[in-house]
C-alpha cells in the first residue's frame, strides 16, 4: 500500500468515526426531544379537543334543562298526564318550545315525551303521537332519571347527537325532554386540523354497545366514510391505542394506525360522554425535522470525508514526492550511476537531511568505486608480476625436481645393487656349507656308530669328537638357517616373496609340525626336559588359502622362539575361530617374557637380546610372510610370566571349496 | 717350560666357549670358561689370571661393564676383547673412553680367528 492510500485510510478513520458517534448520540437525542414535543403538542391537542366536546355537550345539555326545568312546561305535561284538556296542553307546549328552538341555533327538533314514551308536543309536528318508548334515550333517561345523550346518524348520513333530560314535577318524574342536535359544529372542530400537519388528525371511538370493540365515531381524514361504520372489535385490534382506550387511559404510544402507518398517538377517556378521543400524525410527519437532521448529518460527514481525501493526497504527495525522488536517486546509485548530485528534493526537514545524507553517501561510494578502480588496476599489476615470477619459480621447481628423480633412479639403483650383492652373497655363502654339513654330518654318523659298537667302554678322545662334531653340525645349520633368512629378507624387502597358495587345514598342518617337534625333542635336545609342548585345536576344521611351507616357517620360528626362553613348564599351541571368516593361532609360553626395551621393535631385523642364539630375523620374516597372506601377526607379556604370540589368517568357507580341492 | 697361564674366558655363547677352551688347552693354557658375566666376576675374586678374555655384547653385565668391576680392584690386571664386529669396536671406544685409557687395537680380538693367530696374540698381551 502506498503511503498516499494509507494516509487517506487513516484520516478517514480518525475523522469520521467521531463524526458517527457523534451523529448517531445527536439523531438520538434530537429523537427523545423530539418525541417530547411530539407529545407535548399531541397533549395540548387532546386537552383542546377533549374541552370542546366537553363544552358542546355541557352547553347542550344545559340548554335542554332549560326546557326541562320550564315551570309552564311541567305544568302543562302534568295537566296533559292528568287528562287535563290534552290538546289545550299541547298547543300551550308547542308554543314553550317553538321560541326556544329559534333561540338555540344547532337544534333540529325539540319533543316532549310523556311516561309512557309517546311525543306529546315537539317542534316537529309530524312527529306527535309517535311512540318511543322503546327508545334507548327513553329508557335510560326514564331509568336513570338524570341527563342522558346519545349520537346517532341520519338518514341523510349525518351524525346527530340525541340528547334527553328528565323532567321532574312536584318531586315525581312526569316526562322526557329530548332534542335532536346537529353534531356538524362539534365535528368541524375535529376536522380543522389544526397544528396537526399534513397527516395528523383526530379520531372519536365509544365503545360498541356490547362493550368489547370500538365505533369510530368522526369522518376520518383520509376515510370520511368511517364514522359510525368502521367497527372495530376487540379481538381484531391489538393496538395499544384501541386498548387502551378501552381500558380508559390515557396514554401516549407509537403504533400502527387503523391505515397500517406507523403514528405517533395520544388517548384521552372523555368521562362525561364516555367517549375516547385520540390525537395523532404520522410518524413520518412527525419525525421529518428528525429525517432533515440525519441528512445533514451524512451530507456532513461525506463533505468531511471529501475533505480529508483532499487534505491526505496534498500530504501524501509532499512526502511521497520527494521519497520517490530519493528512490530515484538510490537507483541511480545502486546502478552505478554516481554523476547525479543529489538536491532540490524538497519536503521537510527530516526528508532533505535524509537527501543530504544519501548525496554524502553517493559521494563517498564514487570516490571509493575510483579508488577500488585504481587499487584493483595497481593490484592486478603486481598480481601478473608475481605470476611471472611464479612461473620462473616453477620452471625453476621443475628443473630442481627433474635431478631429484636422477639422484632418486642412481639412489634406488645403489639400494637394488645392494640387495643384489646380498642376495647373491648369501647364494654364495649356500655353497660352501653344503659340503661341510653334508660331510661332518657323515663324519658324526661313523663316531657314533664306532661309539656304540664299544658302548661299553668308549674311549675317551672319541667321546670327545662327538661332542665337537655335535657342536660343529649345529653351529652349520645355524650358518645355513643364516643365509635361507637373508635371502627370505631380500625377497621380502625387493617385495619378491611369492606365495603359491592352497587350500589347506590348518588344524592338521600345525599338528604335524607339533608331532614332529615332540619326535627330535628326545633326539636333539635342544630344550629342556620339563618342557611340553600342548596342542589345543579348534574343534571345527578350519580351512586357510596359504602356502603351507611358509606356513611351516613361520609356525617353527614362533615355535623355537617359545622353546628357546622356556626352562619349564607347558608351551600351549591353540587355534580358534575370532570371526566367522577369521581364525586366531596363539603360541603361548612360560618363559621369560618379552624385554620391554624390545617390545616396541619386536618383528624388526636383529632385534634380539644378547642371550638368544638365533638368527634376529625370525620375526620379521614371519610377520612379512604372515601379512603377505593378509594376515595379523602381533606378540605380548603374559600377565602371570611368559609371552604369547599371535596371527590370524582368513577363512576359506567349505562350501566354497570343492571337494578335490582340500588338501592336508 | 714355566707354570701353566691361566685364562679366564667369558662369552655368553657356549658353543664358542667350549671350542676356545678345548682349542687353548691344547695349547697349554689352563682355561676358566664362562657364559655368564656375573659367574665370571666371582670366580675372578677367587683366582689369579694371567690374561682375561671378554666378549662385548652379553646380557646382564656386558664385556665393559664387566672390564670395570675387574679394573676397580687390580688396575694392572691384563684384560682383551673378543668381538664379532669392528662397528662394535669403534662405537664402544668412543662410549668408553671415561675408562682413563683408551685401549688400543691389539687389546681387540676379531672374530673369526685361526687359532694359531689367536694363540700368538694372547702370548703377545701376556707377555707385554
Amino acid at each position: 500500500m502506498k503511503i498516499r492510500s494509507k494516509l487517506i485510510v487513516y484520516f478517514l478513520v480518525i475523522s469520521l468515526i467521531p463524526l458517527i458517534i457523534i451523529g448517531i448520540f445527536n439523531y438520538i437525542s434530537a429523537e427523545q426531544l423530539l418525541k417530547k414535543e411530539i407529545l407535548n403538542k399531541l397533549e395540548n391537542i387532546a386537552t383542546l379537543g377533549e374541552k370542546n366536546t366537553e363544552d358542546v355537550i355541557e352547553e347542550n345539555l344545559e340548554k335542554i334543562k332549560l326546557i326541562s326545568t320550564n315551570l309552564q312546561l311541567k305544568i302543562e305535561l302534568d295537566k296533559y298526564n292528568n287528562n287535563i284538556d290534552r290538546n289545550k296542553s299541547q298547543v300551550s307546549m308547542n308554543n314553550i318550545i317553538n321560541p326556544i328552538k329559534s333561540t338555540i341555533k344547532n337544534f333540529d327538533d325539540i319533543f316532549i315525551l310523556d311516561l309512557t314514551g309517546m311525543i306529546v308536543a315537539s317542534t316537529n309536528n309530524s312527529a306527535i303521537g309517535k311512540n318511543h318508548a322503546n327508545d334507548k334515550l327513553f329508557i335510560q333517561g326514564k331509568k336513570l332519571q338524570n341527563d342522558v345523550s346519545i349520537f346517532f346518524k341520519d338518514k341523510n348520513n349525518k351524525i346527530k347527537l340525541y340528547v334527553g333530560s328528565p323532567i321532574i314535577y312536584d318531586g315525581k318524574l312526569i316526562g322526557l325532554v329530548t332534542a335532536i342536535y346537529n353534531l356538524e359544529n362539534l365535528l368541524s372542530i375535529f376536522q380543522t386540523y389544526e397544528g396537526l400537519g399534513k397527516t395528523g388528525e383526530f379520531i372519536l371511538v365509544q365503545k360498541n354497545d356490547n362493550g368489547n370493540g370500538v365505533l369510530f365515531m368522526n369522518p376520518l381524514r383520509f376515510d370520511t366514510g368511517t364514522a359510525f361504520n368502521l367497527n372495530i372489535s376487540k379481538d381484531q385490534i391489538n393496538t395499544p391505542t384501541i386498548q387502551s382506550l378501552l381500558k380508559n387511559e390515557k396514554t401516549f404510544t407509537d403504533t400502527l394506525d387503523y391505515r397500517g402507518i406507523p403514528v405517533l398517538a395520544v388517548t384521552r377517556y372523555l368521562e362525561g360522554i364516555d367517549w375516547g378521543l385520540v390525537a395523532k400524525i404520522d410518524k413520518s410527519e412527525a419525525f421529518t425535522p428528525l429525517e432533515n437532521l440525519k441528512y445533514v448529518t451524512i451530507i456532513n460527514g461525506i463533505l468531511v470525508g471529501i475533505m480529508v481525501i483532499i487534505a491526505s493526497l496534498i500530504i501524501g504527495k509532499s512526502i511521497s514526492n520527494p521519497i520517490q525522488k530519493l528512490m530515484a536517486a538510490s537507483k541511480n546509485i545502486s546502478q552505478g550511476k554516481f554523476d547525479n548530485p543529489i538536491s532540490n528534493i524538497g519536503g521537510s526537514e527530516e526528508i532533505k537531511e535524509l537527501s543530504n545524507q544519501l548525496d554524502n553517501m553517493r559521494q563517498n561510494i564514487h570516490y571509493t568505486n575510483n579508488h577500488l578502480n585504481d587499487l584493483v588496476v595497481e593490484r592486478t599489476q603486481k598480481l601478473e608480476k608475481a605470476i611471472v615470477e611464479l612461473k620462473d619459480k616453477e620452471e625453476a621447481l621443475k628443473e630442481s625436481n627433474k635431478n631429484l628423480l636422477l639422484v632418486n633412479d642412481k639412489l634406488s639403483l645403489q639400494g637394488k645393487s645392494q640387495m643384489e650383492f646380498i642376495n647373491i652373497t648369501a647364494h654364495e655363502l649356500r655353497t660352501p656349507i653344503v659340503p661341510i654339513i653334508t660331510l661332518t654330518e657323515l663324519l658324526y654318523s661313523i663316531i657314533k656308530k664306532e661309539n656304540k659298537t664299544q658302548k661299553k667302554n668308549p674311549s675317551k678322545e672319541n667321546e670327545k669328537k662327538q661332542e665337537f662334531l655335535n657342536v660343529i653340525l649345529r653351529n652349520c645349520y645355524r650358518l645355513y638357517r643364516l643365509t635361507e633368512d637373508i635371502l627370505d629378507v631380500t625377497k621380502i624387502e625387493s617385495q619378491n616373496l611369492i606365495l603359491n597358495k592352497e587350500v589347506i587345514q590348518l588344524n592338521e598342518v600345525i599338528r604335524i609340525v607339533v608331532n614332529d617337534y615332540n619326535e627330535i625333542k628326545n633326539e636333539k635336545r635342544y630344550w629342556s626336559d620339563q618342557v611340553r609342548i600342548v596342542y589345543e585345536p579348534s574343534k571345527d576344521i578350519i580351512l586357510v588359502n596359504a602356502n603351507k611351507w611358509r606356513l611351516n616357517q613361520v609356525f617353527s620360528n614362533l615355535l623355537d622362539n617359545a622353546l628357546k626362553f622356556t626352562k619349564e613348564g607347558n608351551i600351549i599351541i591353540a587355534t580358534k575361530k575370532q570371526k566367522e571368516d577369521e581364525v586366531i593361532v596363539s603360541i603361548k609360553d612360560s618363559g621369560t617374557g618379552i624385554d620391554p626395551e624390545i617390545l616396541p621393535r619386536l618383528f624388526t631385523k636383529f632385534a634380539t637380546t644378547k642371550t638368544e642364539s638365533g638368527t634376529g630375523l625370525g620375526l620379521y620374516i614371519s610377520k612379512n610372510i604372515i601379512e603377505a597372506h593378509g594376515g595379523r601377526m602381533w606378540g605380548e607379556d603374559n600377565s602371570e610370566g611368559g609371552s604369547t604370540f599371535y596371527f590370524t589368517l582368513s577363512i576359506v568357507k567349505s562350501d566354497k571349496i570343492e571337494e578335490s580341492e582340500k588338501r592336508i | 717350560m714355566s707354570t701353566l697361564k691361566k685364562i679366564l674366558l667369558v662369552d655368553n655363547e657356549a658353543d664358542i666357549t667350549f671350542a676356545l677352551e678345548n682349542a687353548l688347552e691344547d695349547y697349554g693354557f689352563s682355561i676358566d670358561s664362562f657364559n655368564d658375566s656375573m659367574l665370571a666376576l666371582n670366580s675372578y675374586k677367587c683366582n689369579f689370571y694371567d690374561l682375561i678374555i671378554l666378549d662385548i655384547k652379553m646380557p646382564n653385565l656386558d664385556g665393559f661393564e664387566l672390564f670395570n668391576k675387574i679394573k676397580e680392584k687390580d688396575p694392572k690386571v691384563k684384560i682383551c676383547f673378543l668381538t664379532a664386529s669392528e662397528l662394535f669396536y669403534e662405537e664402544y671406544r668412543k662410549k668408553w673412553d671415561v675408562l682413563g685409557e683408551i685401549l688400543g687395537e691389539e687389546y681387540f680380538i676379531q672374530k673369526p680367528i685361526k687359532t694359531a693367530d689367536l694363540v700368538q696374540k694372547i702370548n703377545t698381551l701376556i707377555n707385554k
